[in-house]
């Protein structure tokens, strides 16, 4: 692991500790409900491969907007269905398969976020709770088309991308006080999933499927859960997903609402 | 309790801000960490990435670096902060404040970069990098070669003519992308090449075959086939002569005009099908007759079939285009540009000219005989027949990098990605100069999609023209 990730850590924790510390000094309660409503939104900025043999890498930049209905099962045991809405950007990929080669320098395409989760709680020791945790997202881009540029005859480009994000791992979290409890987690994290691209230039046409591969297979992050009024928990959670010398980095932002 | 509660609440929020702006300024930092040093294979752990093979090493300066203190910062700070990392000289980069900094003797450029990024007062600190001019062959010749990179020198020795600045076809940034495969064979079907030429010995694939002569020794003896073959696929990048535009791609000489420059139909079909059963992928034709002929058609034809691209010259009496040029549906029938990417009046022109290349003050290898004793083995020449190498060339490269794409698709790009010079009078696809003067840099740098949508414009062509 490098200076850089390690630098992360310490940092995302330095500014977890306080309010963590803090929090030991007072009770606890957390209560169970059984129907739950989760609205959360992600970045997550993940270095993927694509191109022949996987050679070349890019960044991934997606963002989620997501609605998370849930039901509790049992104490600690939830499922959750997953739905909402996506923006991923493929900026720098490179489809060289094509009569012209193109790269994409579109910004942000949308789509549709599908999933679901599962969180099972194993163990309660004192205020810690060992749980284990397994999401599957899956994005779906809208078909987008754009004009090539610098061609004598005009010519479009049709992009229709998507991916499947696969997540799971224990899950260590802390009561820390009534309202308060951050959690670490550390998973394996894999993404894959594929970009079409068609080029139309009057009597040329070409398309390429270009698969993609996450380059780092695990991510942990740190997050709290905090009761801000009754039933209304907020939640923050940062992300790092090192890759040999490097790391990408993520953050969610979210409200759950328990009936 | 309630108090606590709000308390709580602040705390919280103040931890989701410290988060949030923390995680985000950093990922700012990281990306351009990532974009700048991306292929830097000798930069420490602290900022490196590992290297993308698409893109070119980055190299940088072992004793300076780069420093911006933040704009705040009092000029007495910033003196005592360069005292603490025992900087003893420096100077500063007038109107953008940056310090170049030269690193002490006991530490390194990673070392004080670690460093120096840590300090509150410093904005930046960033390594000295090393910038390099495109890719440009080291031909001692290629200065006159305006047809590949035109900086509106002179075209030729003193007194011949200056070009107009870019009227080229955009060689060197081609060359970036590709200099093309040794597999991929260009067939110069003419008067043969010069097998010994020093700037064409390497990069003959065989001695082909003379179907003037009925041997396989596809020898040059009237020196048009040479000069033709230079301008394809010279020896590039030798320290010597000239540049080709397929560096790396290999010639295939077939000799089907004579000692005059003549030749049958029956020579040219047969070299061409030679050329096509001996693994050529581009079949060059600087040459052509007035007269129109089934077996000519029906050999262009065969190497069309075989997914072979055929261009071949128009023609320099100023009349029609000839054959086998004009067999529109199988070959790639090339004009004439000049240095100023005007169309000189010889140039032929009909329907059937798909494109044009430069044709006149063209620069390329002489037979060795030819030259008079002291001379290089190298001259100038005018006319379709050296315009229409450049497009080989070009088809040459495209095969290259994208070996399935057939023979219809390699003559669309070269096509679609020529630039119409001649827009003003003759806009679009015309009889003088077809789609316009080939584009090497369009056909093959790949072309970058940017955020604009089809549906969001109703003048899609006005951006189109203004990216031109």
């Amino acid at each position: 692991m490098t200076k850089k990730t390690i630098l992360s850590v310490i940092i995302i924790l330095a500014v977890a500790m306080p309010p963590l510390a803090e929090a030991q000094f007072h009770d606890y309660k957390f209560t169970t409900r059984q129907i739950r409503l989760g609205i959360e939104g992600e970045f997550i900025d993940r270095m993927i491969t694509w191109g022949e043999d996987q050679s070349e890498m890019s960044s991934l930049k997606s963002y989620l907007f997501l609605c998370k209905p849930g039901y509790e099962i049992r104490e600690g045991t939830t499922i959750r269905a997953i739905l909402g809405y996506s923006l991923s950007n493929f900026n720098e990929m490179v489809f060289k398969e094509l009569p012209f080669s193109l790269e994409l320098n579109t910004g942000n395409i949308d789509g549709l976020a599908l999933g679901g989760e599962v969180m099972i709680k194993i163990i309660k020791i004192s205020r810690f709770t060992l749980s284990a945790r397994g999401q599957f997202i899956c994005y779906i881009g809208f078909k987008e088309q754009w004009d090539i540029p610098d061609l004598n005859v005009e010519g479009t480009a049709t992009g229709n991308p998507s991916w499947s994000c696969f997540t799971a791992g224990p899950k260590i979290s802390y009561q820390a006080t009534e309202y308060l409890r951050p959690y670490i987690t550390i998973n394996y994290d894999t993404l894959w999933g594929k970009v079409k691209m068609k080029e139309e230039i009057e009597e040329l046409t070409g398309e390429q499927e270009m698969k993609i591969e996450s380059k780092s297979n695990f991510n942990f992050s740190v997050g709290t859960l905090y009761e801000i009024i009754d039933r209304l928990d907020l939640k923050i959670e940062a992300f790092i997903l090192p890759f040999e010398d490097n790391v990408g980095l993520g953050i969610a932002l979210g409200a759950i609402y328990s009936f | 309790m309630k108090k606590s509660k709000i308390s709580h609440t602040y705390s919280l929020i103040a931890l989701f801000i410290l988060c949030a702006t923390g995680l985000f300024s950093y990922q700012a930092k990281e990306q351009k960490s990532i974009l700048d040093i991306r292929n830097n294979q000798n930069l420490s752990d602290i900022m490196t990435n590992k290297p993308l093979p698409s893109l070119k090493k980055i190299a940088y300066s072992a004793d300076h670096i780069l420093v911006k203190f933040r704009p705040y910062i009092p000029d007495e700070f910033i003196k005592a902060t360069i005292n603490t990392f025992q900087i003893s000289e420096y100077k500063v980069i007038p109107h953008i404040n940056v310090f170049k900094i030269r690193v002490p003797e006991n530490s390194s450029v990673d070392e004080m970069l670690y460093l120096m990024r840590q300090h509150q007062y410093i904005e930046f600190a960033e390594p000295d990098y090393v910038a390099y001019k495109t890719v440009e062959p080291n031909d001692t010749l290629f200065n006159y070669q305006y047809a590949l990179y035109n900086e509106g020198q002179h075209v030729g020795p003193p007194g011949s003519p200056q070009g107009q600045p870019s009227a080229d076809i955009k060689a060197p940034a081609a060359w970036e992308e590709t200099k093309g495969s040794e597999d991929v064979i260009i067939a110069i079907v003419d008067t043969g090449i010069e097998l010994t030429h020093p700037d064409l010995k390497n990069k003959i694939e065989s001695s082909g075959y003379d179907f003037v002569n009925s041997d396989f020794e596809a020898e040059d003896d009237e020196g048009h086939g040479t000069f033709v073959a230079g301008i394809a696929a010279a020896d590039t990048d030798n320290n010597e002569g000239m540049a080709g535009v397929a560096w790396n791609c290999k010639l295939l000489p077939v000799k089907v005009l004579d000692e005059l420059g003549e030749g049958y139909y029956s020579w040219i079909i047969d070299g061409i099908i030679w050329a096509v059963d001996h693994e050529a992928a581009v079949v060059n034709l600087s040459l052509g007759g007035p007269a129109d002929s089934y077996s000519l058609e029906a050999a262009v034809r065969y190497a069309h079939q075989n997914d072979i691209v055929v261009a071949a010259a128009a023609g320099n009496d100023g009349g029609s285009v000839i054959y086998p040029a004009a067999y529109d549906d199988y070959c790639l029938a090339v004009a004439a540009t000049d240095y100023n990417d005007q169309r000189p009046s010889w140039s032929n022109c009909g329907t059937q000219i798909d494109v044009a290349a430069p044709g006149k003050w063209i620069l390329s290898t002489y037979p060795t005989w030819l030259a008079p004793p002291g001379y290089l083995p190298y001259g100038w020449g005018d006319g379709t027949s050296a315009s229409t190498p450049h497009v080989s060339g070009l088809a040459a490269l495209i095969k290259s990098i994208k070996p399935l794409l057939t023979a219809d698709e390699i003559m669309y790009v070269i096509k679609y990605s020529a630039d119409d010079v001649n827009e003003s009078s003759n806009p679009g696809n015309d009889v003088f100069i077809g789609y316009g003067r080939i584009n090497m840099e369009k056909a093959l740098v790949p072309l970058i999609i940017e955020q604009h949508k089809m549906e969001e414009s109703s003048s899609k062509t006005g951006l189109i023209k203004s990216l031109r």
